[in-house]
């Protein structure tokens, strides 16, 4: 599955990183770090829950 | 919808906050997404939330803090985009995940320090002899401030809520505000030229282009006053509350700590002390339907937005495992800078807490009541009783 970042949106809640570590960094000052792209299936499952506890709507899955 | 003709309009001061806050946020969100009180627009759905927090230009804070009569700019709460940017940008790094992970035990000691006596005790205000002088301590390590002040601290602290309170402050406590603004006048020229690893040595130091003056240092140091302290304390106060409330949560966390983190988002969530936040609308726009001239105060009703069953299923149980994202930080580009730091102390404070008093319950014949109308919502007072613990 794909993961598009949409990192002006970011605003360092860090949430994501919180709650899918597998799937999603955060650089030094706590903003997003991971990059758009391709994810493994068996990391779809983060991934959704890592987009769903963004209150900014950073991260989006198709 | 809002604004039906049968409903009377409801006022601030009568929703049941005092002893049923559920109550109340359930009252706004049945006459949601928009409901007015008081003169101003009150914006309780999720959705509506998310669009007003997520326009800055069209709903302005500048505008709406004008109002606190602060004699400095609350920076960088009180600011709108671009000005604010810049502030955001000198005070990321202080705040960042990693920054405050390095004050982890720092923060556990100082936990531990205070809970100590009070284990032994058998019993304790939880408010004052916790809740209160521990974001107060964490405040003044990360100022570099020594913990010798915090009693001064927080008796200026108040000062200055009561003055951009309601009722405003008495001659002594205006006495006390200008005392806090001439103590952290002084510390900042202390630490002119000098070095040290601490957030007030650093601001004060900065050489680049963009740094602050003089007075934006105050406001700064003004606004992490308000921002800081009371904001920890009452969401202590809450998860307090809400432990001695369910002896089966307590046991759940007792049993196993690493629960504690989705705990505290949890108590955050349902809880955010900062309760009423606004904006002016800086053009004529449309919310929901319903046209709003420039110059409407339009207030964000953050405990009822994370109650919307259209985002939180079960929006008032306590899940663990919640995956929704929520308001108790606020969001957008004011999101709570210190968000980081108050989840590591709730975090902390909870840890310590639990190992050593797993079980609590309140003090016979007390009732947790909320001071109500308030700018911050939290208990002044929160008596409880447990066996004693010797560390």
């Amino acid at each position: 599955m794909k993961i598009t970042i949409d990192r002006d949106r970011c605003q360092g809640h860090a949430r994501c990183c919180a709650i899918a570590f597998d799937v999603f960094e955060i650089d030094d000052l706590g903003y997003i770090a991971t990059q758009s792209g391709e994810i493994p299936d068996h990391l779809e499952h983060a991934a959704r829950k890592g987009a769903a506890v963004c209150p900014e709507r950073v991260i989006t899955l198709s | 919808m809002s604004g039906s003709s049968t409903a009377a309009e409801l006022t601030l001061a009568e929703l049941t906050i005092p002893r049923d806050r559920e109550a109340a946020w359930q009252t706004l969100l049945d006459r949601g997404p928009l409901v007015d009180m008081d003169g101003a627009v009150f914006a309780v759905s999720n959705r509506a939330v998310d669009e007003v927090l997520h326009d800055p230009e069209l709903y302005s804070s500048r505008l709406a803090f004008d109002v606190v009569g602060s004699p400095v700019p609350m920076v960088p709460i009180a600011f709108d985009p671009p000005e604010h940017v810049r502030f955001r940008r000198l005070l990321a790094p202080y705040f960042s995940p990693a920054v405050i992970a390095q004050m982890h035990e720092s923060l556990r000691e100082q936990a531990a320090s205070l809970i100590a006596p009070i284990a032994a005790n058998g019993r304790c205000d939880v408010i004052h002899d916790l809740a209160i002088p521990f974001p107060s301590q964490v405040f003044l390590t990360l100022l570099g401030l020594p913990l010798s002040d915090t009693d001064r601290l927080i008796r200026w602290k108040d000062a200055v809520l009561a003055a951009a309170g309601p009722s405003g402050a008495t001659q002594g406590q205006q006495e006390d505000a200008l005392e806090l603004f001439g103590y952290l006048n002084e510390k900042i020229q202390d630490r002119r030229g000098q070095t040290g690893d601490d957030l007030l040595t650093k601001v004060v130091n900065d050489a680049s282009e963009d740094a602050m003056t003089h007075q934006e240092l105050l406001g700064l140091a003004f606004l992490m006053v308000l921002a800081g302290l009371d904001t920890v304390t009452a969401t202590l106060g809450f998860a307090f509350e809400m432990l001695a409330r369910d002896p089966d949560l307590r046991q759940k966390l007792a049993a196993d700590h690493s629960l504690i983190p989705g705990f505290v988002e949890e108590v955050v969530r349902l809880n955010p002390v900062a309760t009423f936040t606004p904006r002016i609308t800086t053009r004529d726009t449309t919310l929901e339907g319903r046209h709003l001239p420039a110059g409407t105060r339009v207030v964000m009703v953050w405990a009822a937005a994370n109650r919307d069953l259209a985002v939180h299923p079960g929006s008032t149980d306590v899940r663990f495992d919640r995956e929704e994202h929520h308001w108790g930080f606020g969001g957008g580009v004011h999101r709570c800078l210190g968000s980081h730091l108050a989840r590591a102390e709730l975090r902390l404070v909870l840890e310590e807490w639990l190992k050593h008093v797993p079980d609590f319950g309140f003090a016979p014949g007390f009732e947790p009541v909320l001071p109500w109308p308030a700018g911050l919502l939290g208990f002044e007072t929160l008596q409880i009783t447990f066996e004693p613990a010797y560390i």
